[in-house]
């Protein structure tokens, strides 16, 4: 039985506060409303982090290339390594080699494109990502036998979660915060000036490189789970926010996901209410990405008379 | 079933016809959005057209559900609009808070789409019933699709050819030099408006059948394809609209022929984009004068010419002493078998004759050596003499440049130096 059954808004949010320390500790099993907000808080801390630096790097849109290019890479992976289709849950080498074949494919074939055809930056981008989903999405339909391409493929499906979903994303999570944090000069340099990154031996392509493979592991983890368009949505849309307050790098790094974080849990408790309250059930994620919107476009405009304000005095 | 059924049979021709209209329309937009350097606009464009298909659809099941055959027109109304909107609120980020493009892009398409999906979660359970019609347009399916859709495609189609044919000119100017236009009065803004407007309506046109996740697909790669045969704009837009109309054609063929051989449908839209970017894949590889391989070709061809020249150059500065196989091989370092290949080459352009063992110049092969000696030292001493060179750095650029220089562009260096006899080291000029 749910405990969060027939909560409105802020019971919700008061119980979630009040069983939190009982849930951590082990004392009391994990509900599906606590589930889910875990795993979105995993997702929006890899994709608000990686968000600050593919917008510093203007490459954002990549973002959007792989989230399309990770169902070719996952097809692939599951073809060599599932026996039977009936699997849906992946193996973790299946998993990882998904987000490496991914990522290499994509930056690989883009860069060829650019480098060796000539082609200008954009249209590779746009033609590379196009083909490989379209040839993801008809593999998918050749060789499973239940193929069900809907919003799923593109949405996940959050109400429907499991502990080994929520493990992954964990994991993801902390790598990523791992390799930020360790890694956060080299980024910063990378990102800011390639010459003088040169100059003192840091590869800029390695960590290109590396940026994509966090990138498409965390898109994975999320495909499944919560579906591509909210990781990319939990990609730009926290810096997007936070960066309307705070201008520093290292600060846009910490708080970015903590916005992240507020949001999700802001989104779930949202969804509980709608469905306790009007009896619609509506899909969490969708939810989710409206809210972030909303609020950034609320923020837009308290932001903008302010500064209409300040510029009148 | 024969190709011609497609085009004329009741049930395949509605299907057939409308791929390729909405694929001649998006193609021709693509040229202009691939021109101006914004190829993923039209992603987000296409994304965003999604609450407004769940709407469009919605508002047609509320309050006209009689009349089945006109949910397209609610949908084509209301997806146009959304998008627009979009674009509004894109440019009005961009401008007024100076968002970077991309993550504004990326934003938008994100909380776009993912409004649709929240719509559409709404729509599975108070509209099952068109729930499958709202999933059809994610990724296109154009087996349901009537005459009557034809119709309105062949009219917004027409409709798109006819303002690109109207506007040529002002476009044409726009496009690649916007300063000169302004110049000469025209309204660039309102150009630039009209176009963003029929980039929308072309992308709103296509969703039926590509798909809106994929629709950015079709915009761009057939002018990639076209871009490989030609530097003329009018030209670039005929043939992506020839492309596109192939591709378009070839996937649907496929996605039917397919189903029914595989007993699943195949979904139109990512056989439509995998042909068009196969073609645009094959222009880049083999198209004549800018495809890689004739670039490549070209390449290694100059190369060979050099290779001949210098070993011409060789034999002749050796002034008649014994130049056998090996003493090129060491100067030049080669390997054995590609040399033995560029010397049968020479012989056989009858350059160079082998007398016991040792290589020999004919009398053209003396000509074209004392020619290239005579470029390298007539631009030595034209660096040194006109462009202030120091002496000592001429000789590397006169190695390349005496592969290039031109009869005419000799003329002109005899005349402004003089008709010199001797180089900047006191080498005879032959």
């Amino acid at each position: 039985m749910n405990p969060y059954w027939g909560n409105n808004f802020f019971e919700f949010l008061w119980n979630f506060i009040t069983r939190l320390p009982k849930v951590l500790t082990g004392l009391e099993d994990l509900a599906q409303d606590e589930m889910q907000i875990f795993v979105l808080f995993a997702m929006s801390i890899s994709c608000a982090m990686l968000g600050v630096i593919l917008v510093l790097r203007k490459i954002t849109m990549l973002a959007n290339s792989i989230s399309h290019t990770s169902l070719l890479g996952i097809v692939i992976a599951f073809l060599l390594f599932s026996k039977d289709s009936a699997d849906t849950q992946m193996s973790v080498s299946g998993y990882l080699l998904a987000s490496f074949i991914c990522a290499m494919i994509t930056t690989f074939i883009s860069e060829f494109l650019t480098k060796v055809l000539k082609v200008q930056e954009d249209a590779s981008i746009a033609l590379v990502f196009t083909f490989l989903f379209a040839l993801g999405i008809v593999l998918l339909t050749f060789y499973s036998r239940n193929a069900h391409i809907g919003a799923e493929v593109i949405m996940g499906n959050v109400d429907v979660l499991m502990l080994n979903d929520l493990k992954w994303l964990a994991i993801i999570a902390l790598i990523n915060i791992f390799l930020i944090a360790f890694c956060y000069k080299e980024y910063l340099i990378t990102s800011f000036d390639f010459q003088f990154a040169k100059l003192i031996g840091i590869s800029a392509a390695f960590f290109n490189y590396l940026l994509m493979l966090q990138l498409s592991a965390t898109v994975i983890g999320s495909f499944r789970v919560v579906g591509v368009i909210l990781a990319l949505s939990y990609i730009v849309g926290p810096y997007l926010i936070t960066s309307l307050f705070i201008n520093d790098y290292k600060k846009l790094l910490i708080f970015s996901p903590i916005t992240g974080c507020l949001l999700s849990l802001i989104g779930v408790a949202l969804s509980r209410h709608i469905l306790s309250t009007y009896r619609i059930a509506l899909s969490t994620g969708g939810i989710c990405v409206s809210l972030i919107a909303l609020i950034y476009f609320t923020c837009l405009l308290c932001v903008n008379t302010k500064k209409k304000i300040s510029y009148e005095n | 079933m024969s190709l011609l059924e497609f085009f004329l049979d009741p049930v395949l021709r509605a299907p057939t016809w409308g791929c390729m209209l909405m694929a001649i329309s998006t193609s021709l937009m693509g040229v202009i959005s691939f021109l101006k350097k914004r190829s993923l606009v039209g992603e987000t464009i296409s994304h965003s057209t999604y609450p407004g298909v769940v709407l469009g659809i919605i508002f047609f099941a509320t309050f006209f559900p009689r009349f089945e055959s006109m949910s397209i027109v609610f949908v084509l109304v209301f997806a146009f609009l959304s998008s627009v909107l979009s674009m509004k609120i894109l440019n009005y980020i961009e401008t007024r808070f100076h968002v970077k493009s991309d993550a504004g892009l990326c934003f938008i398409l994100a909380s776009f789409f993912g409004f649709g999906l929240l719509l559409a979660s709404h729509a599975q359970f108070a509209f099952t019933n068109h729930y499958k019609k709202i999933q059809m347009y994610l990724y296109g399916q154009t087996a349901t699709m009537h005459d009557v859709h034809i119709l309105i495609y062949g009219l917004l189609t027409s409709l798109i050819v006819l303002l690109i044919y109207i506007f040529y000119r002002p476009l044409q100017l726009v496009l690649f030099d916007e300063g000169h236009a302004k110049s000469l009065n025209i309204n660039v803004s309102k150009i630039n408006k009209l176009f963003n407007y029929l980039l929308v309506l072309s992308l709103v046109v296509g969703i039926r059948s590509v798909g809106i996740v994929l629709a950015s697909g079709m915009l761009i790669a057939p002018v990639i394809a076209a871009r490989q045969y030609t530097d003329r704009l009018s030209l670039l837009f005929v043939l992506s609209a020839i492309f596109s109309a192939i591709s378009a054609f070839l996937g649907n063929y496929l996605s039917v022929v397919m189903s029914i051989d595989s007993n699943r449908t195949l979904p139109s839209g990512p056989l439509i984009v995998l042909v068009s970017a196969s073609i645009a894949f094959l222009s880049l590889l083999f198209a004549p004068k800018n495809g890689l391989i004739f670039r490549l070709a070209r390449i290694s061809e100059f190369k060979r010419r050099c290779l001949q020249e210098n070993i011409l150059k060789y034999i002749w500065k050796t002034n008649g002493r014994e130049v056998g196989h090996s003493s090129i091989k060491d100067f030049f370092h080669l390997n054995s078998v590609s040399l033995k290949y560029t010397l049968l080459q020479m012989k056989r352009k009858k350059h160079i004759y082998n007398s016991n063992g040792s290589y020999r110049l004919t009398k053209r092969g003396e000509q074209i050596a004392s020619n290239i000696v005579r470029l390298h030292r007539l631009w030595e001493l034209y660096l040194a003499s006109h462009l202030g060179m120091s002496i000592e750095r001429v000789h590397p650029n006169a190695e390349e440049m005496e592969h290039i220089l031109t009869p005419e562009i000799e003329q002109k260096l005899v005349s402004i130096l003089n008709n010199p006899k001797k180089d900047p080291h006191k080498q005879p000029i032959p």
